[in-house]
């Protein structure tokens, strides 16, 4: 997935949550999420881990 | 019988209890109090004060027959404007849910109410606890007691004003990305964020339905925990509890000698306000004659699990609200639109890996800080600013506002852990300075055990603003 994200981009998927939006806003919302989409970009996970992973890890550590 | 309200929450609840003061004094003085404060404050969304006068008659004459409901028999709290009672009013500070009336009662209220508590009122709160100043164009700033031209910090802004001002002894707050914590540290009193899934939720108003907590502010760690001790445990309305252990009093009472305290490396460190750091380092000298053990700690990169609870904070509120957003955007403020519609950016595979991440991102955490029974690290890096200089709306500046003030709470929200932040000084302008106790999974106690130690060997919980 590209880390690079555009303004049009960010106008095409908030399209599709059929919520309007000017041009610059899809430019702000485009540099507010480019930095923690690109932080996050480098982590590679076990194809075994899900959501609900949090909750083992939680509930282990807890000796419940 | 001193004035009920200077009482802390366990001091009331006994004085009633034992009838050295009513239930009808003590509600009467906080409501003298509160109309007092309240103009200068704004801390109240709505005030109660017929209802609350009928529920402290009510349990007085219980009392009189020798009956009480719980612990919390008698005592008036408030909270807020985001737990649901029914038929009552619950506008969670915007102006899109303007009159409208909830249709069930919150879980932790309902167990509040059974423990013997009741309302004194509503407090004010960031619109849709989506904010970490305690700005709201809709109802009006909250004030901070300790100076009412700063911020209060939020989302539960007016519960941190109410306890600091001493306008009731405790109240519900909730804390997705820190808004328990940032109003404890600003005000200058105590508050719990307990462990994802150790509180109910149901029927409190949901902003990320991963990360949101419901918890307490008080005066004291121990206020906390009567609190904590009536709301925690599973709820059939919110399955996140399910197993979810009841709150253990002994655990709670734990001496601070021979627990284990860790201290951040960096990052909880990094570019501290000269006063924030010079109250870290007296708090770590006072755990140390207390006997605790003190480890430096390095938990893994702190800033990569903000980002990941911003992502699954930003998807989720922007879920929660798509609908108005499509049909009433401008019934929103500036700054929570812009913040809600980021969250409409980020792809399906994004949201859900931030997710996945997140049990291997506590793991890391736990093997990280080894048997640490808590780590601590400073709540803010500064003393509550002004609220003209923090009134960004959703300008240019309002990320690096907001991502500045929440610095230190994000990380905790997205890992799960409990946190304590308690009075641990003061600064600049008068200013109180908080400090926060982490913990381990389902150890709240442990928090609330070194936070009360913290506090019976200091007196920063003790100063009463000036109003």
């Amino acid at each position: 997935m590209p880390d690079d994200i555009t303004p049009e981009r960010v106008a095409a998927v908030v399209a599709m949550a059929r919520v309007r939006l000017t041009p610059e806003d899809a430019a702000r919302i485009a540099r507010a999420v480019t930095t923690p989409v690109k932080r996050l970009a480098d982590i590679t996970l076990e194809m075994e881990v899900e959501p609900a992973t949090f909750v083992a890890t939680q509930r282990k550590d807890a000796g419940l | 019988m001193s004035d009920p309200s200077e009482l802390t929450l366990k001091d009331l609840a006994a004085a009633i209890r034992r009838r050295k003061v009513s239930s009808v004094e003590a509600t009467k003085a906080l409501l003298a109090r509160v109309g007092k404060w309240q103009g200068k404050l704004n801390a109240f969304a709505r005030i109660e004060a017929e209802d609350a006068l009928k529920a402290a008659r009510a349990a007085d004459r219980m009392l009189a027959a020798g009956k009480a409901k719980g612990p919390l028999h008698g005592v008036p709290l408030a909270h807020k404007d985001m737990y649901y009672v029914k038929g009552k009013l619950a506008e969670c500070g915007s102006k899109i849910r303007k009159g409208w009336i909830a249709p069930a009662t919150a879980t932790a209220v309902a167990r509040l109410e059974a423990a013997g508590a009741f309302r004194l009122g509503a407090l004010n709160m960031v619109e849709f606890a989506f904010g970490p100043t305690g700005h709201n164009p809709h109802t009006g700033h909250v004030r901070n007691p300790f100076d009412p031209a700063r911020i209060t910090g939020g989302s539960s802004s007016g519960s941190g004003s109410a306890v600091a001002a001493r306008l009731v002894p405790a109240a519900l707050g909730s804390d997705t990305g820190g808004s328990i914590r940032m109003p404890a540290h600003f005000c200058g009193v105590t508050g719990l964020k307990p462990t994802n899934g150790r509180v109910s939720r149901a029927n409190a108003m949901p902003l990320s339905f991963t990360l949101d907590t419901v918890g307490p502010l008080a005066r004291t760690a121990e206020d906390c925990a009567l609190i904590a001790a009536a709301i925690a445990g599973p709820d059939p309305l919110d399955p996140t509890t399910d197993g979810a252990p009841v709150w253990n009093a002994a655990e709670a009472k734990r001496p601070a000698r021979g627990m284990t305290i860790g201290i951040p490396k960096s990052f909880y460190v990094d570019d501290l306000e000269r006063d924030v750091e010079k109250a870290f380092d007296d708090a770590i000298a006072t755990f140390r004659k207390l006997g605790a053990r003190l480890v430096q700690v390095d938990p893994p990169d702190q800033s990569l699990v903000s980002a990941a609870a911003l992502i699954v904070i930003a998807v989720e509120a922007a879920t929660v609200h798509a609908s108005w957003l499509r049909t009433r955007p401008k019934d929103y403020s500036e700054q929570v639109r812009n913040r809600l519609a980021n969250g409409l950016a980020y792809s399906g595979v994004q949201y859900l890996e931030a997710l996945r991440w997140r049990g291997p991102a506590l793991a890391a955490h736990l093997a990280a800080t080894g048997k640490c029974d808590a780590i601590l690290t400073p709540a803010v890096r500064t003393v509550a600013p002004t609220i003209e200089e923090t009134d960004v709306g959703g300008g240019a500046n309002a990320d690096t506002v907001i991502l500045g003030i929440t610095r230190f709470m994000r990380p905790i929200n997205y890992l799960g852990l409990p946190a304590l932040v308690v009075p641990g000084g003061f600064g600049q302008h008068g200013m109180p300075i908080g400090l926060q106790l982490i913990g381990r999974p389902f150890r709240d106690e442990r928090l609330v055990a070194l936070g009360s130690a913290f506090q019976a060997a200091t007196d920063h919980h003790e100063r009463t603003p000036r109003l």
